[in-house]
């Protein structure tokens, strides 16, 4: 049996450690709640697209007299049927993945608002000579640099700086661009009836779960396991059809790996009475 | 070792926290923007062995279409015609042809004869079940309409949070005859325009006006007037019996129920003046006089609690909306526009209380709403006569009657946005409708 010299162990576990909470850490500020991001507006449909509604003469046909006639017996409602298993197995809720389609542009993001867009990401590599020199164009200028002895090759401190700020920019603007193009997706797909015109202020939030390739993981209520949970009828419907919305948004196509974890779990706010009343205003 | 353990501990406790920290919410969109359009919904024919299935999903989809806020699929674009309740739909299908939500139905014969139905609702984006929604229903076969009717009820408050209004009947006034000896007859029909039952009169020289339901829809108060005056009836929709509600000297008009429909208030005119009186259905004895003022008082209407009554005045001189309570104490106006308001009607949803009413400005009339204080007025409609609203029981919608020169009076409703006006599923001349609560 072999034996384990206990302090190297246990130095080597400090060390491993010590690395995981450093690493727990850094990322632990890219965790926290950041403001919404607003999808612009476009024009709503006006009453005349939407709702070509029915001449009455089309629904009532037979009007005959029927004077006197006793009225019928109440029909009875029981509780909902005993759950028969229907008789072939359900299809599988998500479509068959296709493999050989290549993977679509990422969609454009136009009409969203990007938060402070910054420079568009390029594709090439970074030139750290070329951001040497744009850094030192851009800085006011200073006296000469003392000469030092063996100084490093490398990047200096203010490059590193520059660098990482450019690569946390454009990875947020990623970020920012895929929760708006997934935002759109579903605001696509999201229909409103508008029953409960404005009568208070309806709202739902739904928690989105989505995979790396964009596929639907989850969606749920904010608050709630289930829409069925959701106490309030008006807002239990507006939230039914929200969860509908985002599940024919998906899969989102087109979303950037590498800031998986930006748009990864997000909530997605549908503020359906404020919408409605905007539609109201403008009939 | 103990400190160096507990060391270690707090390193992964803190490591298990960043790791649990990525699984929460990144962050918040908002979805400011969405189709404001009618919710997309199939209903193919109820498949088994009963009758009536083809015209069940008929009868949903109408009454789902008629209230502006669906649009059912036109049957002849389904892909798959033949849907079996006791199988999984082919979603992909009702995705194709634009549908968001699905309905499925069987109807079969029990052993006791009755007529027994069963229905589903789906989500054909989740190729799932929408929960809580779907029943099992036996009734008599003639009742079948009213199974389709409840089931339409379901749907659309599952899927719009109002609740439904379809299994509901219609009490108006059928105008028949030259304008000079013109017939008006009580008339009953379900809200979709079927089933009409001219019931008349208590006899045949009457004309009827203002037909009310009870709040339990088994019966209706009317006015008739006769040569000889008018009086107020009541008529049960169960006995068929017609009895009449005291005599008053001078003209009694516009009865309404109060909500638990044991009074029923009206105005009485009689030399010029007009008030409003109340009087006590079930025990009877003399109304009692709520208003005594030298002007007309009329149409009064009681709140969903029974504890204010909204009538129409013209005691500042053209008439205007004026509150007070159900014992007569404490009027004050309502209404601050300018224009003729009159035939006020208290929205019966406790939750979002509208009073709505005719206005005439010039020689154009409109159906309004306005909150119990005045405030929030809006017109709805604009005619050349509309006129005598009355309320579904959700409260969503109202029905009125409107003339055009040259024609007679017919029905149409309109909703509570004023998106959604359309003429009523009766084609024939009527007016003076009065809404029932929810069929029991």
């Amino acid at each position: 049996m072999q034996t384990v010299n206990r302090p190297t162990a246990l130095g080597l576990s400090i060390l491993l450690h010590g690395g995981l909470l450093l690493a727990g850490l850094i990322a632990w500020p890219f965790t926290a709640h950041r403001p919404p991001v607003h999808i612009t507006p476009v024009t709503l449909m006006t009453a005349a697209e939407i709702a070509p509604l029915r001449a009455a003469e089309e629904a009532a046909e037979p009007q005959q007299a029927q004077v006197e006639k006793p009225e019928p017996a109440p029909a009875k409602e029981q509780p909902p049927p005993k759950p028969t298993p229907p008789a072939p197995k359900p299809p599988a809720p998500a479509p068959p993945p296709k493999p050989a389609k290549p993977e679509p542009a990422p969609k454009p993001v136009a009409k969203a608002v990007a938060p402070a867009k910054p420079s568009k990401p390029e594709a090439k590599p970074l030139n750290l000579n070329d951001l040497a020199r744009t850094l030192a164009a851009a800085s006011p200028p200073s006296p000469p640099p003392r000469p030092v002895a063996a100084a490093p090759k490398g990047p200096t401190q203010a490059e590193k700086d520059a660098m990482a700020r450019q690569a946390e920019g454009e990875a947020r603007a990623a970020a920012a661009n895929a929760l708006q193009a997934i935002g759109n997706k579903i605001a696509d797909n999201w229909n409103l009836s508008c029953a409960s015109a404005e009568d208070r202020s309806i709202v739902v939030r739904l928690r989105i779960d989505l995979g790396v390739n964009g596929g639907l993981i989850a969606v749920k209520p904010d608050k709630y396991d289930r829409v069925e949970d959701i106490p309030d009828p008006k807002v239990r419907a507006a939230a039914i059809g929200a969860v509908s919305a985002a599940r024919a948004a998906a899969p989102f196509t087109g979303l950037p790996a590498e800031s998986y974890s930006e748009w990864r779990t997000h909530l997605y706010t549908f503020p359906a009475s404020e919408l409605c009343a905007e539609r109201m205003r403008g009939r | 070792m103990r400190k160096i353990l507990t060391a270690a501990f707090v390193v992964l406790a803190a490591q298990l926290a960043a790791v649990g920290a990525w699984s929460q919410p990144q962050g918040e969109v908002v979805i400011s923007r969405a189709n404001i359009a009618p919710i997309v919904i199939a209903a193919p024919g109820f498949s088994g062995a009963g009758p009536h299935g083809t015209e069940l999903a008929e009868i949903i989809r109408n009454n789902l279409g008629r209230s502006g806020l669906f649009s059912p699929v036109d049957p002849l674009r389904y892909i798959d015609k033949d849907v079996q309740f006791s199988t999984y739909p082919a979603f992909p299908n009702w995705k194709l042809v634009g549908s968001q939500y699905l309905v499925t139905g069987q109807v079969s014969r029990g052993a006791s004869g009755l007529l027994t139905v069963d229905f589903r609702l789906w989500d054909v984006n989740a190729a799932q079940e929408v929960k809580g929604v779907g029943a099992h229903f036996e009734a008599a076969e003639e009742s079948w309409r009213r199974i389709g009717h409840q089931i339409s009820d379901k749907i659309y408050a599952q899927l719009t949070g109002e609740a439904g209004y379809f299994d509901t009947r219609i009490a108006f006034v059928s105008e028949s005859g030259p304008k000079t000896a013109k017939r008006r007859v009580l008339t009953l029909m379900d809200q979709d325009g079927y089933n009409p039952q001219f019931l008349g009169g208590p006899d045949a020289t009457a004309q009827i006006f203002t037909p009310r339901f009870s709040s339990s829809g088994q019966e209706v108060v009317y006015m008739a007037l006769r040569d000889s005056g008018s009086q107020l009836y009541l008529f049960n929709l169960e006995t068929s019996r017609t009895e009449t509600l005291g005599r008053y000297e001078g003209m009694a008009l516009g009865p309404r129920f109060s909500p638990d429909g044991s009074k029923v208030a009206f105005s009485v005119a009689r030399r010029g003046n007009a008030d409003i009186f109340v009087a006590n259905v079930r025990a009877g004895g003399a109304p009692t006089q709520l208003t005594s003022d030298p002007n007309i008082d009329a149409s009064p209407s009681f709140s969903p609690d029974g504890r204010q009554i909204v009538f129409n005045s013209d005691r500042a001189g053209s008439p205007q909306l004026y509150i007070m309570g159900a014992d007569g104490a404490g009027a004050r106006r309502l209404s601050s526009g300018s224009g003729r308001y009159t035939t006020p009607v208290w929205s019966p949803d406790p939750t979002d209380q509208w009073i709505a009413f005719t206005k005439q400005t010039g020689a154009t009339f409109h159906i309004g709403i306005m909150r119990p204080d005045g405030s929030d007025e809006r017109l709805l409609t604009e005619s050349y006569l509309d006129e005598g609203p009355s309320w579904a029981p959700n409260g969503r919608l109202l029905i009125f009657s409107r003339e055009s020169p040259g024609s007679g009076p017919r029905l149409w409703t309109v909703d509570l946005t004023g998106r959604i006006i359309q003429p009523a599923a009766y084609s024939g001349p009527g007016s003076d409708p009065g809404w029932s609560p929810m069929l029991k």
